[in-house]
């Protein structure tokens, strides 16, 4: 039992550690460097829409940052527990842009503690392996669909034939376009019946064949095919 | 009166992406039928606050329910033929809940000022006319209004005073795309519509940008 109470007054009211003036410049400095490596990484992979000066500005602070609040929190615990208490003042409600932009910030606090804490080699080292571990998934274009997706909205008869549906998922087949029908719905000003299809092929050919089979079909009013990604408009 | 309930999902939209958001849009659904020649069509809306501005102050300390009342037209130059619209707006988290009423206003009454407080004596007390929004909106509708796709652009706003003639610029580089469905959400037809389109839904309101950008 005394064991145990020795060990938490030791816990709870260790002494400052007597910091350096270079000590602390050095757990500034570095992780402000490393963060030149970490928003040159975020501008060049990440892609051009999502990309934001305001969140590589953010990186170089919050790594600083980190780095300040893990040197002054050091191995005391009861400092550690009060900066829990004061930090949770500061809440993060921006909507973020995409998923990356969290797991960067991520990184930049990695590498903050790291510093903050002395460690400055695992802080380079993780700055270095993740910028071209980046890199690379760029250049191997990891988890890109080579699908092309397109939405095909159709415009028929009412008095269409039954098997009319089954026509349509047929000829897509023949032409390998995978086609899901999204929705159908009675249009009163047209007094026609429209069908939404998600299309999915891996060749923009199949596309044009399956427009030119369908578009002789004496039941199709009108037929749009649209695909965002290449500007595809039929 | 006009009584409806419906859920409502924003999101701010670069140029580019307006584009891209535009073409989809308009190959699945229909332009709304109160544009004109042009695509679009201009909103005036006159918004009203207690004294103590409660309605802003409920979004500022992000409340999950905002109120609002505001006077709308379609029609910017004040004239006998401009149809005006006196609504009360309830959103409670993302649903909102809008009451509208039609009205008849004579060019030249100055009756507006106080029919906020007429219509919704019940309700509120002491509203006043605080500012005016004014924008351009391009609107598409899908199979009998099951879903709306509002885009909003140069919106401006400016104080209601004598005096002040200063017009504020909410986004001046960005589209505001408000989509809007009643019942269940229609993410398959949304997923057809902004797939790739790497958009995130935000909150923005108007009025509260506005009081923002005027009162600080």
């Amino acid at each position: 039992m005394e064991n145990i109470n020795e060990t938490l007054q030791q816990l709870l009211l260790s002494e400052y550690q007597s910091l350096s003036l270079f000590d602390v410049c050095l757990s500034l400095v570095i992780p402000f460097l490393l963060s030149f490596i970490i928003t040159w990484t975020y501008k060049k992979t990440v892609a051009p829409s999502t990309y934001s000066i305001d969140m590589s500005r953010s990186m170089f602070l919050f790594s600083v940052v980190t780095s300040f609040l893990t040197l002054i929190i050091g191995g005391n615990v009861a400092r550690a527990f009060g900066l829990v208490g004061a930090l949770s003042l500061i809440r993060f409600r921006t909507v973020l842009k995409s998923p990356i932009q969290t797991v960067y910030l991520f990184w930049s606090l990695g590498v903050g503690m790291s510093c903050g804490a002395s460690l400055f080699l695992p802080a380079v080292l993780m700055t270095l392996f993740g910028s071209f571990m980046m890199f690379f998934l760029m250049k191997i274009n990891q988890g890109e669909d080579s699908n092309i997706y397109s939405m095909i909205k159709i415009c028929t008869d009412i008095n269409k034939p039954k098997d009319f549906e089954d026509n349509i998922l047929h000829i897509s087949q023949k032409h390998n376009l995978n086609i899901q029908k999204v929705d159908s719905y009675f249009n009163i000003q047209e007094d026609s019946l429209m069908y939404i299809y998600q299309g999915r092929t891996r060749e923009i050919s199949s596309i044009q064949n399956f427009y030119k089979e369908i578009e002789d079909n004496k039941n199709i009013k009108n037929i749009h095919i649209y695909n965002n990604e290449m500007s595809l408009f039929i | 009166m006009q009584n409806n309930v419906r859920q409502e999902l924003k999101y701010l939209l670069n140029y580019n992406q307006y584009l891209k958001c535009k073409e989809s849009v308009a190959v699945l659904m229909e332009i709304d039928k109160h544009a004109q020649q042009e695509r679009s069509y201009p909103v005036l809306s006159y918004y009203y606050d207690t004294p103590n501005l409660d309605f802003f102050r409920q979004k500022e300390a992000s409340e999950l329910k905002h109120e609002k009342v505001r006077l709308r037209t379609y029609n910017t130059n004040f004239n006998l033929q401009s149809r005006f619209f006196i609504e009360n707006k309830v959103k409670v988290g993302d649903s909102v809940h809008k009451l509208r009423h039609e009205l008849n206003l004579d060019s030249d009454d100055i009756s507006w000022k106080s029919i906020a407080n007429d219509t919704f004596k019940n309700k509120y007390y002491s509203l006043a006319p605080i500012l005016k929004v004014l924008y351009t909106r391009e609107a598409y509708n899908y199979h009998m209004q099951s879903l709306r796709v509002n885009f909003d652009f140069n919106i401006s706003a400016q104080k209601i005073c004598k005096n002040n003639q200063k017009i504020y610029h909410l986004l001046p580089n960005e589209v505001l795309m408000e989509v809007k469905f009643a019942g269940n959400s229609p993410s398959n037809i949304l997923n057809l519509l902004f797939r790739n389109m790497d958009i995130t839904n935000t909150s923005f309101s108007k009025y509260f940008e506005a009081c923002k950008l005027i009162l600080k």
